[in-house]
C-alpha cells in the first residue's frame, strides 16, 4: 500500500471500525472505504479497463464486504482481504462479459475505454498509463490480476497466492507468462521503438 | 545455451549467478530476438513500475450509502413479496378442502348451513364449562381478597390496559410514517 502517514494514523482505528461494522454501524464502515476506496478501485480499473465498470466493482467489493464482513480473519491484513473481494469479482465480471460476448456472435469488442469522459481531466493518466492498459488487457482475467497485485501492490508471492486461492508456484508461473506474453504484446505493438533499443544492446550491460 | 534457457531467465525474479549472467549476455549479443525480446521486457517493466494508482471520483463513499439503502430496500421488498407468495400458497392449500367440499357436495346449501349450524350447538356445553370455570375461579379469588386488594387489582389491570393501548398507537404510528 502507499505510504502515507494520515493514512497510517487512520489505520490503527481500523479494528474498532471493524467491530463497529460488524455491529451494523455503517457509518463506521464508510471509515473504513474511506482508507480502501484507493487500492481497491486501483485494482479493479486495472482490470477492467474502464472508469465506469471500476466504480462498479469498487462500489459491489465494499457491498460484499460489509455482508460478509463476520468471515474476515482479523490475523490477516484488512487490506488484502478487500482486495482478494474485488479480483475475485473482476475476474467473475471478466468471464461473464466473454460469455456475452461469444453468445453475440461476431459483435466488434468495444474499442478500449472509449465510452469514458478523457481520462486526462478526471485522473490524470498519461499515454503510458493508456499502454498498460492495453497490454493488460492482452493477459487471461486470472493471470492479470496476479500482474496487478504484484506490480501495484507489492504483495509477496505468499500474499498474491492467498488472495487469488492459488498456490504460490502456480503464482510464480502465471507470473512468468505473462511477463513473456506482456513483452510480446509490446513488441507487436510498438515494434518502431526497438530499432534504438537493439543497437544498445551491444554495449551496456543488459542484466 | 538457447532462446528458451534464455526467456526462462528473463522473466523470473530468481537471482542469476555470476556464470548464468555471463552467458545471458554472450546470448545476448549473438541472438537478434532474445536482444529485441529482451529490449521490449525492459519498456514494459518500466511502464508497469512507474504506473500510479487510479483513484475514484470524489464522493465515492457516499455513493457508496446510498447504494448500500437502495440495495436494502430492494432485499426487503424481495423478502416481503417471498413471503406473501409463501402465505397465499399455504392460505389456498388449506382453503382449497373446504372449497372441494362445497363445491363437490349433494345436498344444497341451505341444507348445509342447517347442518352446519347443528354440529356448532356440540359446543354450547364446551362454552359453558368454560364460563362456569371463570365464574367459579373469580367467586373464589374474591372470598379470598378483601375489597381493597380486589379494588387495587382492578385499578392495576384498568392502568396496564391503558399503557397497553398507548404503546399500541404509538408503535401503529410509527409504522405509518416509515
Ligand atoms: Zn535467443
Amino acid at each position: 500500500m502507499e505510504p502515507r502517514s494520515r493514512d497510517e494514523d487512520l489505520r490503527k482505528q481500523e479494528p474498532q471500525w471493524i467491530q463497529q461494522a460488524l455491529l451494523g454501524d455503517t457509518e463506521a464502515f464508510v471509515e473504513l472505504i474511506e482508507l480502501y476506496q484507493r487500492s481497491v478501485f486501483n485494482l479493479c480499473y486495472r482490470m477492467l479497463g474502464t472508469l465506469e465498470d471500476a466504480e462498479d466493482a469498487a462500489q459491489e467489493t465494499f457491498l460484499r464486504a460489509f455482508h460478509s464482513l463476520r468471515q474476515y480473519d482479523p490475523a490477516r491484513p484488512f487490506a488484502t482481504w478487500l482486495l482478494s473481494i474485488a479480483a475475485h469479482y473482476c475476474i467473475d465480471q471478466i468471464r461473464k462479459r466473454r460469455m456475452v460476448i461469444f453468445s453475440l456472435e461476431d459483435l466488434p469488442e468495444p474499442e478500449f475505454a472509449s465510452h469514458d469522459p478523457p481520462l486526462e481531466t478526471t485522473v490524470g493518466i498519461r499515454e503510458d498509463q493508456q499502454k498498460i492498459q492495453q497490454l493488460l488487457k492482452t493477459l487471461s482475467e486470472v493471470d492479470r490480476a496476479v500482474v496487478v497485485l504484484y506490480y501495484w501492490y507489492d504483495l509477496s508471492y505468499e500474499e498474491i497466492a492467498k488472495t487469488l486461492s492459488l498456490s504460490v508456484s502456480a503464482i510464480k508461473s502465471r507470473l512468468h507468462r505473462a511477463r513473456r506474453a506482456l513483452a510480446n504484446s509490446w513488441l507487436k505493438r510498438y515494434p518502431a521503438t526497438f530499432q534504438e533499443a537493439d543497437r544498445k544492446g551491444y554495449e551496456s550491460p543488459v542484466f | 545455451m538457447n532462446h528458451r534457457f534464455f526467456e526462462e531467465r528473463l522473466f523470473t525474479d530468481e537471482p542469476l549467478t555470476a556464470q548464468e549472467r555471463l552467458f545471458l549476455e554472450q546470448h545476448l549479443r549473438s541472438c537478434e530476438r532474445c536482444r529485441t525480446l529482451h529490449a521490449a521486457w525492459q519498456e514494459t517493466q518500466l511502464v508497469l513500475e512507474s504506473a500510479g494508482w487510479v483513484a475514484p471520483r470524489a464522493g465515492f463513499s457516499q455513493r457508496w450509502q446510498k447504494r448500500y439503502v437502495q440495495r436494502e430496500a430492494r432485499t426487503q421488498q424481495r423478502r416481503a413479496l417471498a413471503l406473501f407468495v409463501i402465505n397465499a400458497l399455504l392460505a389456498a392449500l388449506f382453503a382449497f378442502p373446504v372449497f372441494a367440499l362445497v363445491v363437490f357436495s349433494p345436498q344444497p346449501l341451505w341444507l348445509r348451513v342447517v347442518i352446519a349450524l347443528y354440529n356448532l350447538s356440540a359446543l354450547v356445553p364446551i362454552l359453558e364449562g368454560i364460563y362456569t370455570f371463570l365464574f367459579t375461579i373469580i367467586r373464589a379469588t374474591s372470598q379470598l381478597l378483601t375489597p381493597a386488594t380486589e379494588a387495587a387489582l382492578i385499578a392495576m389491570f384498568v392502568g396496564l390496559t391503558l399503557i397497553w393501548l398507548a404503546m399500541l398507537r404509538k408503535f401503529s404510528a410509527r409504522r405509518v410514517t416509515c
